[in-house]
């Protein structure tokens, strides 16, 4: 199944709990400072994860990726953001965050927003670092979307799966 | 003139008993080359599904079965990861091959591409982990998803019912880290019988082992070789 996030899609956010319980935390925003749960039994949630195996499985490495922050794109524009915060899980493994859009869609203007609130969500905490990369993204997702999306073309490459 | 038609029909039928002999020689030399590949082709296993509560360690098992370095930094697994013809070397005279792996989270959001992928496989392995078995809301999860995985496969139009086995995990941390024969007195303990008895008729083997300890993540590995191939 090929999910495409359109430019009218919200911004995801999505994380597992830190407890290991098997629940896992799921938003989507459109305004920013606003979210919505997408519960766990909705078909909304099995699209997300779907385009969260896509983009993992054939997206490319954007050059604004850095050790603090992943980000993978398609020639789409979806895009993919992984954070791997400071906080650990229960037993100690790295417990990322992962928010998800489309470069296309109006919302990419909150997505920073979206980073910055994801620590209250998971209960989780980022370093000084990953939030300077943080407002690095946002300020490269302020530009126009063709902006944007020819810097993917040019400055994202395929990534090494093992 | 007819000794120059004898000579050349002469030259004519040696040209081609060469051409022929030559064709012959390769033609043969890529027989004996395909039957060498036959003849060395690792033996296929089949596809394995792989699944379990958080932390049980499903990643970790399926970087044993693909050779990695599982000794690194561990991290939740967040996504889906299908990978494809898996060697097995070593463990056995003969290669073996596992079809396709697919590592997902243990998150109840992913049950149903967990009953998808029991479906299409031709192993099952539900990995339970030992340390955690006595905790009553742990053990209430892992039942539900036995229950579901066996009731799924009840319904299922496949002919082939597979077998659900089971891999119990982080033996070492575990109440029977210090017992020898543990796998008997395993199987004794009452959560984990709990367990094996809602199985029914879908109960196949059960593997306990410590991943992180090389001789006995081996000796799991070559047990479950060897079950998939008899």
């Amino acid at each position: 199944m090929i999910v495409l996030i359109d430019s009218n899609k919200p911004v995801y956010l999505y994380a597992q709990e830190l407890d290991n319980s098997g629940n896992s935390i799921c938003l989507s925003s459109s305004v920013s400072g606003e979210y919505q749960d997408v519960s766990a039994s909705s078909s909304q949630r099995d699209e997300i994860l779907c385009f969260l195996d896509q983009v993992q499985r054939s997206g490319r490495r954007w050059w604004i990726s850095s050790q603090e922050m992943e980000c993978i794109t398609t020639f789409y524009g979806d895009c993919l953001v992984k954070l791997n915060p400071v906080t650990r899980d229960c037993v100690g493994r790295v417990a990322p965050i992962v928010v998800l859009f489309n470069v296309r869609s109006a919302f990419r203007s909150i997505v920073g927003r979206v980073l910055l609130d994801s620590e209250k969500f998971t209960s989780r905490v980022c370093s000084s670092e990953q939030r300077a990369q943080i407002f690095r993204l946002q300020k490269m997702l302020n530009f126009h979307w063709l902006v944007i999306y020819f810097h993917i073309i040019f400055f994202s490459r395929k990534r090494l799966n093992d | 003139m007819s000794k120059i038609k004898d000579y050349a029909l002469l030259a004519l039928g040696a040209a081609a008993l060469s051409a022929g002999s030559a064709a012959v020689g390769y033609l043969s030399s890529k027989l004996v080359k395909r039957f060498v590949a036959e003849e060395n082709k690792p033996k296929a296993l089949g596809a394995f599904a792989i699944w379990g509560q958080p932390d049980s360690g499903k990643t970790t098992f399926i970087g044993l079965l693909m050779g990695r370095d599982i000794y690194g930094k561990k991290e939740q697994t967040l996504s889906k990861d299908v990978k494809g013809r898996i060697l097995l070397t070593g463990f056995f005279d003969e290669d073996f091959e596992i079809q396709e792996l697919v590592d997902m989270p243990g998150t109840k959001d992913r049950l149903n591409d967990w009953l998808a992928l029991v479906e299409r496989s031709d192993h099952v392995f539900y990995m339970i982990n030992l340390q955690r078995i006595s905790e009553k809301e742990y053990l209430r999860k892992v039942k539900l998803d036995i229950d579901k995985t066996v009731k799924s496969r009840s319904v299922s139009n496949s002919k082939i019912r597979r077998k659900i086995n089971v891999v119990g995990t982080h033996l070492d941390q575990s109440k029977w880290k210090d017992l020898d024969d543990s796998h008997n007195i395993l199987q004794q303990d009452e959560s984990l019988r709990e367990v094996m008895e809602l199985m029914g008729d879908a109960r196949g083997y059960f593997y306990p082992a410590n991943l992180l300890d090389k001789s006995s993540s081996t000796r799991l590995i070559k047990c479950v070789v060897n079950d998939c191939i008899n």
